[in-house]
């Protein structure tokens, strides 16, 4: 069954041009498939420079791919009577929110897009309104941009997305130029879109602690795919992610610490909680073997 | 004689003004030389506005700020030295490269420093050395760099100064966890060949635990706590109070503490968890 796929990228590759005589560029991202289907939380997962980002821009027809092609909801990225369409479906955030908030007034910034499309005056307003609402920015719809936190103008932006009523939200490291706290509410509301709104999305992240939330795993390395998987499928290969630069959660270094000391526990463990109920539970068998 | 030492330091924004913001709130610190101090904080909390006192980038609205014993701000001459003695790296400095070439953007500190062409080159050869660029990179333009070279010829700049003491704000933010890792080996090799004083502004315990002797914690412009790394870890509850991340190491000992049993909190390595972990499993006779 394909009829819920939403993003397919079939055998891209993509390279930057270059000034006429200069040396070609490298290849940007190299022969990727990878299939997205509606509904899904995909994290992507790569080092600086690995083609995660050209990724992004290639889904929503920002970039077209030199060789491939990229189908979205069956439309051909590369017809550009479609681009509209496409920019519709699926929605890019991206890395720096000052680059991306372009009113003075948050909820004009939201307004922006809805406003692009000609709809009717009380049907932008209602998408201006639940847009905010979903990203938990409403009471914060008259303010000025510049006066808010970078977690907070991260969120305005990506409410300048959902106006749209995307289908798909790729996010291009929404948490890279963020504290801790900013971090925290991005990641918060991008999981509430998928599980409350049913909204596809795409993050791309450095941070392993974020990449293990997701449902799926995809790895980049070298402008292409390494492997993708389960976040256990994934980080049951953590050697291999350390040495092209990646990391995997510190949880799993402890568990895996303490196996090679004797202690009869999982090595794959990904998550805290998960942890910590799996070393309780060595006191409670001791309890039930006494 | 201490190296640094602010007295009563208060900085205010728009003083005057209806957007008139406290960002420092009297603080009194000292910072000995060859010290490696982390400076933590959420956001606004005066880390960065801190920083910038430190090398006479701003002015106290009240209070002092002390280099090797003479106030900074007691003429402009010795404001102008202090620029050159306390080296201040900015946040995602790589938006700040502007030369033609990688070696012009390091060399523009130690030209304004009036040394020779010849000085000047040397400073900046081992400035390269120190951030691990390589020599034929400093004849391309900075735009040719990637993303983690960049940061690095970024800070090649402000070493190039060798200035007597390192300040980095955020030096690892946005990057890939290798790209982490290499700028923090960096700089425990910068320190230990020049023994210079080195600071670093932080979101986060987890980034600078491993590394750092002392922390300042910084909330709402106060000098929350100023103490080694330990002790710091000992009132490990109050960070997420004050808009900080615990580390995960912390968090999984929080809660096993929690959930009754009796393990040190204080702790922030995989090294320090595993021994404490296994003492509670030897000494319960589970292990």
């Amino acid at each position: 069954m394909n009829n819920d796929l939403l993003v397919q990228f079939k055998n891209v590759s993509f390279r930057y041009e270059n000034e006429e005589g200069e040396e070609q560029n490298p290849l940007a991202v190299k022969n990727v498939n990878l299939d997205i289907r509606q509904g899904e939380c995909i994290a992507i997962l790569g080092h600086n420079g690995s083609g995660k980002s050209t990724l992004a821009k290639l889904s929503n027809s920002i970039l077209i791919p030199t060789e491939g092609s990229v189908i979205v909801d069956s439309m051909d990225t590369s017809d550009e009577e479609k681009s509209y369409e496409i920019r519709k479906t699926v929605g890019v955030v991206f890395q720096n929110p000052d680059n991306q908030i372009v009113s003075s007034i948050v909820e004009e910034d939201v307004a922006f897009g809805p406003e692009n499309l000609g709809l009717p005056r009380e049907e932008i307003r209602k998408r201006v309104d639940d847009s905010l609402k979903a990203v938990g920015m409403y009471e914060h719809r008259l303010a000025e941009p510049h006066k808010l936190s970078g977690g907070q103008k991260q969120r305005v932006a990506i409410a300048g997305i959902i106006a749209m009523l995307p289908k798909c939200i790729f996010f291009d490291e929404p948490t890279a130029m963020l504290d801790p706290q900013g971090r925290k509410e991005v990641m918060k509301t991008i999981f509430k879109l998928n599980r409350e709104y049913n909204i596809t999305v795409v993050y791309i992240t450095h941070f392993m602690e974020e990449a293990v939330l997701a449902d799926r795993v995809v790895v980049m390395d070298n402008a292409g795919i390494l492997m993708q998987g389960t976040p256990k499928e994934v980080f049951s290969h953590g050697e291999r992610l350390v040495e092209i630069g990646l990391d995997v959660p510190q949880v799993m270094y402890l568990s895996k610490a303490l196996k090679q000391n004797g202690v009869n526990i999982d090595t794959d463990i990904l998550y805290e909680d998960e942890f910590t109920d799996k070393f309780t539970a060595l006191f409670g068998e001791k309890n039930v073997t006494d | 004689m201490s190296l640094i030492k602010t007295e009563n330091l208060s900085y205010v924004y728009s003083q005057g003004s209806p957007f008139q913001v406290t960002a420092l709130d009297n603080i009194s610190i000292t910072i000995e030389k060859g010290e490696f101090i982390g400076i933590i904080g959420h956001t606004g909390s005066g880390k960065s506005t801190l920083v910038q006192h430190l090398n006479g980038i701003l002015k106290p609205t009240s209070g002092k700020v002390f280099f090797e014993g003479t106030d900074i701000f007691k003429d402009r001459q010795t404001t102008k030295n202090v620029r050159f003695k306390v080296g201040l790296c900015f946040q995602y400095p790589e938006y700040q490269l502007f030369e033609n070439t990688v070696y012009d953007d390091i060399a523009f500190g130690p030209k304004n420093m009036g040394l020779s062409k010849d000085e000047i080159d040397e400073y900046v050869l081992e400035a390269a050395s120190f951030v691990g660029i390589k020599k034929e990179l400093l004849k391309k333009s900075p735009f040719e760099l990637s993303g983690g070279e960049k940061r690095r010829a970024a800070i090649a700049g402000v070493i190039a100064m060798k200035p007597e003491v390192l300040i980095l704000d955020e030096p690892t933010a946005g990057l890939d966890p290798k790209g982490r890792k290499r700028i923090e080996r960096m700089i425990a090799d910068y320190r230990q060949a020049t023994e210079s004083t080195v600071i670093i502004v932080s979101h986060s315990m987890e980034d600078i635990a491993r590394t750092v002797g002392k922390v300042l914690v910084m909330n709402h412009g106060k000098a929350e706590m100023f103490a080694g790394v330990d002790e710091v870890f000992s009132k490990i509850e109050r960070l997420p109070e004050i808009g900080l991340d615990v580390p995960s190491i912390t968090r999984i000992m929080l809660r096993l503490r929690s959930l009754g049993y009796d393990v040190r909190t204080d702790i922030y390595t995989v090294e320090q968890a595993k021994d404490e972990l296994l003492f509670l499993l030897k000494e319960r006779g589970v292990l």
